[in-house]
């Protein structure tokens, strides 16, 4: 049974009969009883806070990244796994629709992966992870990422308990991807531009893309990367790397 | 698509309450939701609606206020109500992502008969 959530309990709704044997009928009109207000997604952010105590308590940072479908947040992890796994303990939380393809390929490049399958959910959300949990012990980590499922709407809803909430977009998809989807944009702390190898190619409009990234994310670090060749990639690893020594220092 | 989650976790909620209140029906739920929020308006209703059949939900008024996207702006110290993606103060023009208001998403009060 899990004492934070719930879940092996029963918490099906039931009934409660008086048995006093009679009916009555009520005109209530609004009823106190039934107001005040709720926040709807309270269940999502209590348990991303119980993740976060968890993750500071063993200083663990955790990092969420979000992307489009095929911008390259699995190949980006690969490289940044292969580098920090020799370095630090890394972990990586997959969330797919379905395949632990990418949870596969993760392992292959040096880290523990869990794949969480999502059925037809769209996102992760804190549940799903204080569940991975129960596969990954905190006290034998340094570094957790969280690979959400490829999607740049709903994840931008779901606080999982994460440090820091990375958008990955690519030149492939266009300059003005930002502009598009500010509610994620406006919640990222960092913002990696992804296959720059590509971007003569697709004839990709850097300084628009910059410019675009700015106003949807003022207050994003921005790295530029190409998970391919590597170019640019250490920038982003010694931005992991600062988090990690200063979450240690503070937590460890 | 969340939407439909969004609106299940709404919908035991409500159900509770009006179970509580010994209410037959519950006449209006009023919501309010932030620009940021994230949440389709539609697709929150058509969940509802769905989800509220053969239940005292089932002919329910779901009020939604939208809540604007307010930022912070430190030079002037004030609020300013603003567009997602353009989080300038009209005033000095300094970029703010100090979001005051928009990301709300609640269940604010609800009528019951």
């Amino acid at each position: 049974m899990c004492e934070t959530c719930g879940c092996a309990v029963n918490h099906h709704p039931h009934e409660h009969h008086h048995g006093d044997g009679h009916e009555h009928r009520h005109d209530h009109g609004t009823a106190e009883a039934a107001n005040g207000p709720h926040a709807l997604l309270a269940l999502n952010d209590r348990l991303a806070a119980g993740n976060r105590r968890h993750f500071r308590e063993h200083g663990v940072t955790v990092v969420n990244i979000v992307s489009s479908p095929g911008s390259g947040k699995t190949a980006l992890l690969e490289r940044t796994i292969r580098s920090l796994a020799t370095e630090m303990r890394v972990a990586a939380i997959v969330g797919d629709l379905a395949t632990d393809n990418d949870a596969a390929r993760l392992r292959s490049a040096g880290a523990p992966a869990h794949q969480i399958t999502t059925g037809s959910a769209c996102h992760l959300d804190a549940h799903m992870i204080h569940h991975a949990l129960d596969d990954i012990r905190l006290a034998d980590l340094d570094l957790l990422l969280i690979e959400n499922v490829g999607n740049l709407v709903c994840p931008a809803a779901f606080d999982l308990g994460e440090d820091l909430f990375v958008v990955l977009l690519s030149t492939t998809e266009g300059e003005d991807k930002p502009l598009k989807y500010p509610v994620i944009f406006l919640k990222a702390d960092a913002v990696v531009l992804n296959k720059t190898d590509l971007a003569v190619a697709v004839d990709f409009k850097r300084d628009a893309a910059m410019a675009n990234i700015e106003t949807a994310a003022p207050k994003a670090k921005v790295f530029t990367t190409s998970a391919r060749t590597g170019d640019g990639v250490e920038a982003w690893l010694d931005y992991l790397r600062r988090h990690v020594k200063a979450k240690k220092g503070t937590f460890g | 698509m969340h939407e439909f989650g969004i609106a299940q976790g709404l919908m035991d909620v409500v159900l509770g309450r009006a179970r509580e209140a010994g209410a037959n029906r519950i006449e209006q739920v009023n919501l309010a939701i932030g620009v940021l929020a994230g949440v389709e308006e539609e697709a929150l209703q058509f969940a509802f609606r769905a989800l509220g059949e053969d239940t005292p939900a089932a002919e329910t008024r779901l009020v939604i206020e939208k809540i604007p996207l307010r930022c912070y702006c430190r030079p002037c110290d004030a609020v300013f109500e603003c567009k997602p993606f353009a989080y300038r103060c009209p005033t000095c023009g300094a970029a703010s992502a100090e979001v005051r208001t928009g990301k709300e998403l609640s269940l604010i009060s609800m009528e019951v008969s």
